[in-house]
């Protein structure tokens, strides 16, 4: 019997709650947004005593489905105002799931200041004192409770981000490897966890044996697992050769490469960090490439990336770091990409978050655009806590506030994730309007998809709303979103479901429950206070034009509200 | 007539590198980019992004002679 964990840290109360039937068909960003839509005052500081933290597993997760062992965060952010999920893949969902845990729930506040780690094993659930761990940083502390607790166990931990609850802070995930290499990034969240007084948790599954999610017809899901996995590895070569990395000369060559704190729309060292220029490096130094970031991924995108001398560096260096600490800031190494990355791994902050912030540091003339060593240096001056570091760990909205920068490319306080939306507008569409601020997971036009040309405003607004529903669908489900947020992949999910339930389950009913996460979203949003005006991007991306296409963001506010009019 | 191609991301089973240099290629006038892909026995469904000169095209459109057409595969990622 699925179950779900909620824990007061006000009075240290712990409850293990029977699920309620409305929650049976959400998992992931699903129950996490629905929880809070049910239990959060939209109007509570998302810093105090009101907000909750949400933490599940996808839908299918721990079930043969292939690639779904997604985690989903939740809680009212501090950088947006408004509802956040934010998903990651490493070893925790898949553990949950075998403790037949849907959900933890983390409420309340500590009235002193104190830290603690929350330990959750098949027989208990524990608040033990974080005594050895408070102050460290993401891979110590991981590697410390892993010599108490065990090399098995899964581990969510924050860094000083967290413990500083900065607007940037991250929640670190552990990786196969033990290391906290995935992180739910975006939003803020570790400032959430924070709050709690909760520096770590520590999941362990030994002996655990449950299901989240019942499967009627076993055999019938096993093969249709089966068959999707041995069509993705075909299928998704180019993300297990080259990650998605991969990207970088495509978004490039569509004049949509956020470079230079989004000043221009192509990078001239953009062949030094793209993915062949990636997989080389990587495989030259005896890294590897094709690494599964989370038990049952068969796409394997991620990586291990050691530096000059073969020594281990940083592992999942994927696009948006690449691109938003890459050619955001002028850099064209990707040594240096991999040195700031191992830093936001180890600190627990956004990449994305950060390369806007340390951009608009940049264009503010602090230190210069390309200069590598000067971005290392300021993303350390967040933990040694200087005031500048202090005030980039805030994202970039702050930074931008701050340090009197008018090019913040930023949609409900949240930085943009690498493509430029005057290049690729529909991504653009996506930023102005999802309930999640300007995320990369939200509805990602890529170019090729959509069946529209991403430099033109045609057809935008319905293939957004489109993709933003089907990417929903796979954040409920727990899948990652490379398998691939479009109709095709909506009939083989509604398969899987048709299998799981032993009747028919159409793509249709899938859909509903998507827009049904969106509706509940976008509802806790505008109670929170967040308005039309929100759902904008800014103004500069209307009127400044991008080289070198000379494009602008051409799609109307009326276009833009009637993104979610008929949801 | 001339064109100029250059094969992305394991296309055709090109090399994996982005960076070699374009093949020169000559072709009937008129070609479009799907008699390219057929004259190369580069499957068609392979190919998920066409680029000519710089700019987004389609399979079924026209070339002409000094063209670049740039070839990538389906994307996923973000």
């Amino acid at each position: 019997m699925a179950k779900m964990i909620r824990v007061d840290l006000t009075n240290g109360a712990i409850y293990s709650e029977s699920v309620p039937e409305k929650y049976f068909m959400l998992g992931g960003r699903g129950l996490t947004s629905q929880i809070i839509f049910d239990e959060v005052d939209p109007t509570c500081d998302p810093l105090g005593k009101g907000n909750k933290l949400v933490i599940a597993p996808g839908l299918l997760t721990g079930t043969h489905a292939p690639c779904s062992a997604r985690l989903s965060i939740g809680a009212k952010s501090p950088l947006t105002g408004g509802i956040k999920e934010s998903n990651a893949g490493g070893t925790v969902a898949k553990k949950l799931a075998n403790l037949g845990i849907k959900a933890i729930i983390l409420e309340g506040c500590p009235q002193l200041s104190s830290w603690h780690v929350l330990k959750i094993t098949k027989s208990e659930v524990t608040i033990l004192p974080a005594d050895d761990v408070v102050g460290l940083a993401n891979y110590e502390t991981m590697a410390r409770l892993r010599a108490v607790y065990g090399s098995k166990v899964g581990i969510l931990s924050i860094g000083p981000g967290g413990e500083r609850k900065m607007g940037a802070a991250t929640i670190a995930v552990i990786d196969p490897e033990g290391r906290p290499c995935r992180h739910c990034g975006r939003g803020g969240l570790g400032a959430v966890m924070g709050s709690k007084g909760i520096k770590a948790m520590v999941i362990d599954d030994q002996g655990a044996d449950e299901q989240i999610f019942n499967i009627s017809d076993l055999d019938g899901f096993r093969e249709v697992s089966r068959s999707w996995a041995k069509n993705m590895i075909q299928a998704k070569a180019i993300l297990t050769n080259f990650g998605t990395a991969a990207l970088v000369t495509p978004v490039n060559t569509v004049g949509g490469l956020a470079t230079r704190n989004f000043s221009t729309g192509t990078f001239e060292g953009a062949d030094k960090i793209n993915g062949a220029a990636l997989a080389e490096t990587v495989k030259g130094r005896n890294g590897k490439t094709g690494h599964a970031c989370s038990p049952g991924c068969v796409i394997r995108c991620s990586n291990i990336y050691n530096d000059k001398e073969g020594k281990y560096l940083t592992a999942g260096l994927e696009f948006e770091t690449i691109v938003l600490m890459g050619s955001n800031l002028g850099v064209d190494s990707l040594d240096v990409i991999a040195a700031l990355d191992r830093r936001c791994d180890d600190y627990g902050l956004d990449t994305m978050e950060m390369g806007n912030a340390i951009g608009i540091a940049m264009e503010a003339g602090i230190v210069p655009f390309g200069d590598g060593k000067a971005a290392i240096n300021l993303l350390d001056e967040v933990v040694t806590g200087t005031e500048l570091g202090l005030v980039l760990g805030q994202g970039a909205k702050t930074a931008g506030k701050v340090l009197g920068v008018a090019r913040v490319a930023a949609t409900k306080g949240q930085g943009m994730a690498a493509y430029d939306p005057r290049a690729l507008k529909g991504t653009g569409v996506t930023y102005a309007t999802s309930p999640m601020g300007a995320d990369h997971t939200a509805g990602n036009l890529l170019p090729g998809r959509g069946g529209v040309d991403c430099n033109s405003a045609d057809g935008q607004i319905t293939a957004s709303r489109d993709i933003q529903i089907m990417s929903t669908v796979l954040d409920n489900m727990g899948l990652c979103l490379f398998v691939g947020p479009m109709f095709p992949e909506m009939g083989v999910i509604s398969q899987l479901m048709t299998k799981a339930l032993g009747r028919p389950f159409s793509v249709e009913e899938l859909l509903e429950i998507s827009k049904g996460i969106l509706r509940t979203e976008l509802v806790f949003n505008r109670a929170a206070g967040l308005t039309k005006a929100d759902d904008r991007l800014p103004k500069f991306f209307s009127v400044e034009k991008l080289s070198p296409k000379n494009l602008t963001f051409d799609i109307s506010d009326q276009d833009l509200d009637q993104v979610y009019s008929d949801l | 007539m001339e064109i100029r191609l250059r094969l992305h991301l394991g296309i055709g089973g090109s090399l994996p590198d982005s960076r070699v240099k374009p093949i020169t290629l000559i072709l009937p006038e008129k070609s479009s980019v799907d008699e390219l892909l057929q004259m190369q026995g580069i499957p068609a469904r392979e190919v998920g992004i066409v680029v000519v000169n710089g700019t987004l095209s389609m399979k079924d459109s026209t070339l002409k002679d000094g063209d670049c057409v740039q070839l990538y595969p389906w994307l996923e990622g973000g």
